[in-house]
């Protein structure tokens, strides 16, 4: 549509008498309102910047629609939608509007506007209204409620929804973007502990106290206390919590709690909080930790026979700081580099020829005779028989196996003095021929008596008592006089600290065991000293050292000592 | 009267010898201390011994330093000077967040106790806009307003536009129109927030008025650029009288000069925005942040 604008000046001479130039605007929507931008812009405060917008209808009709709240005046009248006709009157503020048919040399326009208005810029102009920020649709206190109320929405009153409400909890928890009480985490839950996810409430069991033993021992229902519980060292712990160590939502995560302040509130000053302690004072690994105390498996011949325990040694008393596995073996002579006898001829052994890691590398396999030994040390005892050897581990069966051999021996007539009795022998293939009683009484005798001669010779000459600690009993005659003390080789010789010999693999053996090079008997202790452990470790805040605090050795929890128990002192003696 | 003559100097930076700005500094000093010199058993958090402690003294700031939002507001309070309280709460203010980030061990997530934190440091950032504006704005706008009000600006353009009316009548009807129209659509820099920060001249200036071959357009008019290109392309006809070009100057020059008022009172504008802007941030973040502060103690040992 055409539209031809006529402005009239309030004040000048009479447009129609002026030649009044009029705007000429082609365009589909012709706005109204008091921004600058507009096609007919009237500034005054009851005109919106963008008041209202003139179309033209497919029928020919002008409608004019306001865009405001305000509507749109015509003839005195108040719409939202209105046709305009020719000689209606449109009032913006003080500004008036006169639509005109067009007619003679306007005939081209779709109408004519004839605005008057008189033009005054003051402060009253909506334009100057607006130059404060006070002036601002939204104040400061609406922002400020705004902002508060929404995070008062989003972290306390939804969430709560969760922590009130089991119903919804669920719902709440699994939506994604949905505030939930997860936003109250004070931080990520442990690796291990993940699985729990946003399940607040499992653990957090009752608001406003801390977690409950009780809630940890839902899973850790085995835990075993520090302390023997049946003895009266369990006041010591009286009120600890799980949570006292094992702290949740913390970062870095760590369940374990490295700091060695935790054992050294008691152990630094054991001697002063438990009369007569078992261990000594400790405070730190470099300087104030006492010597290793090794555990020796022994046996107590006169109370428990047969019986081994682990026992304590007293390392400032040399007479008695050795090893009594009843074992005779020299490392010296095992490790000599220049070689030892083997059936392959001379070879140099190795710690790890002997010595070889179970499959997680943290501790060593024991050592036995059928696989570290026998490859060089043979049974064999008849030089003519290759097949012979007597087992291993039991003397009865050692007699029975030579009692075996001599009286094959004898049946089969190899020995030098069954020559006449063989025909009365059976062969495979041929008839059974039954013994005199005379004649197995002569075969036994001869066998026993073969046995008990070669006996002698593996047991007090050359082959067990090499290793073993061979004895005769005093009165007893036959198989019975001979007597060899069990061996048992210490595994563990720190039951209260944990070694992996993995860790410490880039080291030759003997760097830590130092003396096995020159050790000549199997009573020499070859653990390393604590001083040995310091060359490398050093305090928990070491700088120029491994820093090793407790736990790197120790544990908190001990096997055997009794439940960790979830309730405290107080509790149970009310029970 | 020396004391007098001081005391007249004396601003909410250097208040009572910066007072509150030493007893920040030395309490952020000594807070800082403890923190490096503390060896908890786990690493820093805010349920240490030290945590709880810092969390508690942080919690107690913000609620003194929430409290001057009250304090300022009554001026028949006695309790301090106005001036005092406000540098208690710039320098104050500074040590809390200090204290409130050691509290917090360094330790953030997604979860409402970061979000007070957050809070804190963008209530802390506005407040730090906020003293910048206060030193620096008031001094460049009364250098820039040359000691007009802002109403003084409004009538001298008035003034202005009504003497280019005058001298365009007596020209011709189309330049009359022109700078009616001209006036009319001079962007005065009001407006939204946005607008005002802004600052853009967005008057336009309608052409082709009554050149009915040729359509009306709208172009826009920054700093009255257009209008002044539009008038200084007039050819005066060969009736033209000398005083007629002498009047098209004489326009000129009064568009240039609406224009530098129109340049000063923009800036007065935005500068006034400015300077309020930071309360519209400051005031609502420190609402949320009391709400937030509020949520992350009762939380905290809700699920203890």
């Amino acid at each position: 549509m055409l539209i031809c604008l006529i402005r009239e000046i309030a004040g000048s001479a009479p447009a129609a008498s002026r030649q009044i130039p009029g705007t000429v605007f082609q365009t589909k929507e012709f706005t109204i309102g008091s921004a600058p931008d507009q096609h007919l812009q009237a500034p005054d405060k009851d005109v919106d910047p963008q008041h209202a917008i003139l179309r033209l209808t497919t029928r020919g009709h002008l409608v004019l629609t306001a865009l405001g709240p305000k509507g749109v005046i015509v003839n005195g009248k108040r719409g939202t939608r209105v046709l305009l006709y020719p000689n209606d009157k449109l009032q913006l503020g003080a500004t008036t509007v006169k639509v005109e048919a067009p007619s003679g040399p306007s005939e081209q326009f779709t109408c004519v506007l004839r605005v008057s208005d008189p033009y005054a810029p003051d402060e009253t102009s909506p334009a100057a209204a607006h130059t404060s920020v006070q002036g601002s649709r939204f104040t400061i206190s609406f922002w400020s409620w705004t902002l508060t109320l929404g995070v008062a929405a989003i972290f306390l009153l939804v969430p709560m929804g969760a922590f009130l409400a089991p119903p919804v909890r669920k719902l709440l928890r699994s939506t994604p973007l949905v505030p939930s009480d997860a936003l109250w985490s004070a931080g990520p839950l442990h690796a291990t502990h993940r699985f729990i996810g946003n399940d607040c409430t499992s653990c957090h069991v009752t608001p406003f106290e801390r977690v409950h033993n009780s809630e940890c021992e839902k899973c850790h229902s085995d835990v075993q206390h520090h302390v023997d519980v049946r003895t009266a060292d369990i006041a010591l712990f009286d009120q600890e919590r799980c949570e006292t160590c094992h702290l949740e939502h913390k970062e870095p995560a760590s369940l374990i709690p490295r700091d060695e302040r935790l054992c050294t509130d008691c152990h630094a000053r054991l001697d002063k909080l438990k009369r007569g302690a078992e261990v000594q004072n400790a405070a730190d690994f470099g300087s104030n930790h006492p010597e290793f105390r090794l555990a020796v498996l022994s046996e107590d011949a006169i109370v428990a026979p047969g019986q081994w325990q682990p026992q304590w040694l007293d390392s400032s008393n040399p007479a008695t700081f050795k090893e009594n596995s009843h074992l005779k073996f020299s490392h010296a002579q095992h490790l000599n580099p220049k070689g030892i006898k083997s059936p392959t001829g001379e070879r140099v052994l190795q710690c790890g020829d002997c010595h070889r890691p179970n499959s997680s590398g943290r501790q060593m396999m024991p050592i036995r005779m059928e696989t570290q030994c026998s490859g060089c040390h043979s049974l064999h005892f008849d030089e003519h028989d290759p097949t012979s050897g007597v087992p291993h581990g039991s003397l009865q069966s050692m007699f029975r196996v030579l009692r075996e051999h001599f009286s094959r021996q004898y049946l089969e007539s190899t020995g030098p003095t069954m020559r006449t009795q063989t025909d009365r022998l059976r062969r495979p293939g041929q008839e059974a021929v039954q013994m005199s009683i005379d004649e197995q009484r002569r075969a036994r005798d001869w066998a026993d008596i073969q046995s008990l001669k070669m006996a002698s010779e593996l047991l007090e000459k050359r082959v067990c008592v090499d290793c073993h600690d061979v004895t005769r009993v005093l009165g007893a005659t036959g198989f019975d006089q001979w007597q060899v003390s069990p061996v048992r080789l210490t595994q563990n010789w720190m039951p209260r600290a944990r070694f992996n010999h993995a860790a410490h693999i880039t080291q030759p053996c003997t760097s830590c065991h130092n003396t096995a090079e020159r050790s000549k008997l199997s009573s020499d202790i070859l653990m390393p000293r604590i001083a040995k452990c310091r060359e490398c470790h050093g305090d928990a805040g070491d700088a120029s050292k491994l820093s090793s605090d407790c736990v790197m050795c120790h544990r908190f929890h001990l096997p055997n000592r009794g439940r960790f128990d979830p309730e405290p002192l107080k509790a149970r003696a009310s029970r | 009267m020396g004391l007098e003559s001081r005391s007249m100097h004396q601003s909410f930076i250097n208040f009572r010898h910066y007072r509150y700005g030493l007893i920040a500094g030395v309490a952020s000093v000594v807070t800082l201390a403890t923190y490096l010199l503390d060896r908890p058993r786990v690493p820093p958090n805010g349920g240490t011994w030290l945590g709880y402690t810092l969390g508690t003294i942080a919690a107690l700031l913000v609620i003194f330093l929430a409290l001057f939002g009250i304090r300022k507001r009554s001026f028949r309070s006695t309790i301090g000077t106005a001036i005092g309280w406000l540098s208690a709460h710039v320098y104050l203010g500074l040590a809390a967040l200090l204290i409130a980030t050691l509290h917090s061990g360094m330790h953030f997530g997604r979860n409402v106790h970061t979000v007070a934190y957050v809070l804190m440091c963008l209530v802390t950032l506005s407040g730090c806009w906020g003293v910048y504006a206060y030193i620096s704005f008031p001094g460049a706008m009364i250098q820039q307003r040359g000691n007009l009000r802002r109403s003084e600006f409004l009538r001298q353009i008035a003034e202005l536009d009504s003497r280019s009316l005058e001298l365009a009548e007596a020209i011709s009807p189309r330049i009359t129109q022109l700078l009616a129209e001209a006036a009319r659509r001079t962007d005065l820099g009001g407006g939204n927030l946005w607008k005002q920060l802004r600052s853009r001249d967005e008057s336009t200036l309608l052409l082709g008025i009554g050149s009915a071959p040729r359509r009306s357009s709208l172009v826009s008019n920054p700093n009255q650029r257009a209008l002044i290109r539009t008038l200084a392309q007039i050819r005066p006809g060969r009736t033209s009288s000398e005083a007629a070009l002498a009047s098209v100057q004489k326009l000129l020059e009064l568009a240039g000069s609406k224009a530098a008022l129109l340049q000063r009172l923009r800036r007065e504008t935005q500068f006034a925005a400015l300077l309020r802007i930071w309360l519209f941030l400051h005031v609502p973040l420190c609402c949320a942040l009391l709400a937030a502060l509020c949520i992350h103690v009762v939380t905290v040992f809700l699920y203890w």
